[in-house]
């Protein structure tokens, strides 16, 4: 077996400066463990901050230093989009903590006709994810771990466990826990070549069973089993925002980001969704989730950053979001219509985008078709008017109907004149909702011409207009 | 002199009737009311494209004067939007209709939203008709919708009271109902093609009335019989 490691080290500070390209001053991941750096940018590399410093040391070497808690959260779902993207370039591949991920090359040197067409694609797909990334290969994916984290940053087309640049691995680059690292340095072992020139029956008298199970993949022998990475049948990312985002609109410019990340997955895939579902986690009140519906199953990223641009203008955050996760679950497969300039087909499409931008701004309920309501009570008529695309509803005309209809029928109060009627209307009886009206056709001195009625108390009320 | 002449011909409220009969006696497709008064004065009905200001109060009939108008363009077979804007459109009325099924009714919160359903609608391209209902409409909006009808091949009907507009609104037609005793007239303010005229009397029947039953009525007392109902 030959494999890749790629150790991505400043995962979360990637992501900060893809999110915050104006931010340009130096800026740390601070773990809230042990409150020590553990990501730096240039900037802070340049003004004298190193990994391991403490937060009060960082602040007094530069004060406008910008802070930035790590999440593991953030880097597991950064990796696995990273592990997403590299699934179109490569099949066995394994995600490794929180910022590596290995890569089977045996069955790509094959594919790709050697092993340089192949690195030469990853690294040209890594630097389109705008990902600081360091790499290294090896027999197991310990060895290619080992010298990943050292900056080897050569792949060996003959993986040779006994190589020198492993040998001159520092024992900080390997997983070993630090107590035993100190152990080893005690007795004058720095280095893996030091260690691996050792018995393994010695290391076995004064170590656990964990630390020989390490050493025989670091030596070549035996690979730890590692379950493969599949990428998930359905798209879901989670983003960690640089900053906590007040008002809605502003949270744009980052979904954007997962939102092209799912486009993509989507075009690869073959398939489209008509919903896209937000959940976006608020400082301090519980989860917002809101629902972006399209008229037709699409994957076209202008489109849906319109539509979510729409929904975002009606948002209101109760407060501050400091992290979002985009959900498409809805999944359908991509059926292009043929666009032609056939009248027809152009307006179904046209037809559906209206639609869409019309749910994301006015509601899911703004838009409706009518069909005629089985009711000879109007008052239920107005409650009952069919939502989009329902089904048609039969039943007889119910005789002459004004085009306007009250909600909420209104007492009657200026003069008018009786031209039509009575039709009376005596319903309901089953369902207390009891009717018995007489209506009628008035006209107003204006000309208006009122549907009204008399109940059976002998009170008149409007109850709609004839248009 | 001229460039001044021209800055003044050019601004958008100078309403120039004779250069628009030109284009009216063009290839401007035209749908008439169905009311040979009207449909003379108009030049022969509603240009296809552009706006339609109605003046009238709800009720005033003015769905019945359109009738013709809204069956030829539901013949390009897009979609009809209604803006009902706080209104509520009968689900039984619309079923009568020809074009129900091609209907679109739009909810909005307020009239602002209201403007911009119809404008998305008019870019769309997807519809062939709008039909919204305004308290009120400024004359700036409805130059803005005006020009995106043409430009997108659109009829917008806008129905408002009209009341608080001082002059005529800058769209192809901007005309008014009213009643006189049993009679309607229309008073056109702007029509493109032709110039605006006052007191047009047109056909406007009630959807419905007594008048059978005031006929048989008549009829029966005529005979020798007594007639002992009486109908208004």
């Amino acid at each position: 077996m030959h494999w890749l490691y790629l150790h991505f080290p400043r995962l979360q500070l990637d992501l900060f400066e893809q999110l915050h390209p104006e931010q340009t001053g130096p800026t740390v991941v601070i773990d809230g463990t042990d409150n020590t750096v553990c990501q730096l940018s240039a900037a802070a590399i340049s003004a004298g901050i190193k990994p391991g410093m403490g937060l009060a040391e960082v602040t007094a070497i530069y004060a406008q230093t910008g802070i930035i808690e790590y999440s593991s959260n953030s880097e597991s779902s950064q990796l696995e989009q990273l592990a997403t993207t590299l699934y179109a370039i490569a099949s066995d591949i394994v995600c490794v903590a929180s910022n590596g991920i290995a890569i089977n090359l045996s069955p790509l040197v094959r594919y790709y006709q050697g092993l340089d067409n192949f690195m030469a694609l990853c690294e040209r797909t890594l630097t389109a994810q705008r990902v600081h990334f360091q790499f290294g290969s090896g027999a197991t994916i310990e060895i290619a771990r080992v010298l990943a984290r050292s900056c080897v940053n050569r792949v060996e087309k003959n993986p040779d466990p006994a190589s020198n640049h492993l040998k001159n691995c520092s024992l900080q680059a390997t997983e070993l826990p630090a107590r035993e690292i100190e152990q080893l340095n005690r007795i004058g072992i720095r280095t893996l070549g030091q260690l691996i020139a050792l018995p393994l029956e010695e290391i076995g008298k004064r170590f656990n069973n964990q630390i020989i199970t390490y050493l025989l993949a670091i030596k070549g022998v035996k690979q730890p089993p590692y379950s493969l990475f599949h990428p998930r049948k359905l798209f879901s990312q989670y983003l960690e925002l640089p900053y906590a985002v007040e008002s809605a609109p502003r949270l744009s410019r980052f979904i954007a980001i997962v939102l092209a990340n799912n486009c993509e997955y989507l075009q690869k895939r073959n398939l489209a969704t008509d919903t896209l579902q937000f959940e976006l986690q608020q400082r301090e009140h519980d989860n917002l989730v809101f629902v972006v519906n399209a008229g037709t199953a699409h994957h076209h990223l202008s489109e849906w950053q319109m539509l979510i641009d729409l929904k975002l203008e009606q948002l209101k955050l109760d407060s501050p979001v400091t992290s979002l996760t985009l959900i498409c679950d809805q999944l359908v497969e991509f059926d292009p219509e043929n666009l032609s300039l056939l009248q027809s087909t152009y307006s179904r499409h046209a037809e559906n985008m209206l639609l869409g931008k019309l749910l994301a701004r006015l509601g899911n309920d703004s838009v409706k078709t009518v069909d005629q309501v089985n009711e000879h009570r109007q008052d239920y008529a107005v409650q009952q008017t069919c939502a989009l695309h329902s089904a048609p509803v039969n039943s007889e005309a119910n005789g002459q109907q004004p085009a306007w209809l009250m909600v909420q029928p209104q007492p009657l109060t200026e003069q008018t004149q009786i031209l039509y009627g009575p039709e009376r209307i005596h319903t309901g009886w089953w369902d207390d909702h009891p009717v018995k009206r007489d209506y009628f056709l008035a006209v107003t001195g204006k000309g208006q011409r009122l549907w009204v009625y008399r109940d059976d108390q002998q009170h008149w009320y409007v109850h709609g207009y004839f248009g | 002199m001229s460039a001044s002449i021209s800055s003044l011909v050019k601004h958008p409220l100078v309403f120039r009737g004779r250069d628009h009969r030109h284009s009216a006696d063009g290839n401007e497709v035209r749908l008439p009311f169905g009311q040979a008064s009207l449909d003379k004065a108009c030049a022969g009905g509603v240009p296809a494209a552009g706006v339609l200001s109605i003046r009238a109060l709800a009720g005033q009939g003015e769905l019945q004067l359109l009738n013709n108008v809204l069956l030829q363009k539901a013949g390009a077979q897009k979609r009809i939007i209604w803006l009902p804007n706080r209104m509520y459109l009968n689900p039984n009325w619309l079923s009568q209709t020809p074009y129900q099924q091609q209907s679109w009714v739009i909810n909005t919160p307020n009239e602002a939203d209201a403007l911009w359903a119809c404008e998305q609608a008019i870019r769309s391209q997807a519809c062939c008709c709008v039909v919204m209902y305004l308290a009120q409409i400024e004359p700036k909006a409805a130059r803005r919708l005006q020009v995106l009808a043409r430009q997108y091949d659109c009829l917008v009907v806008l129905v408002h009271p009209g009341n608080r507009i001082p002059g005529a609104l800058p769209v192809n037609i901007d005309m008014e109902l009213s009643c006189d005793a049993r009679q309607w007239f229309v008073h056109l303010h702007r029509v493109s093609g032709a110039w605006p005229q006052q007191h047009i009397a047109i056909e406007h029947p009630l959807p419905a009335s007594n008048s059978a039953i005031v006929n048989a009525f008549r009829q029966y007392s005529n005979s020798t019989a007594t007639a002992i109902h009486e109908v208004s």
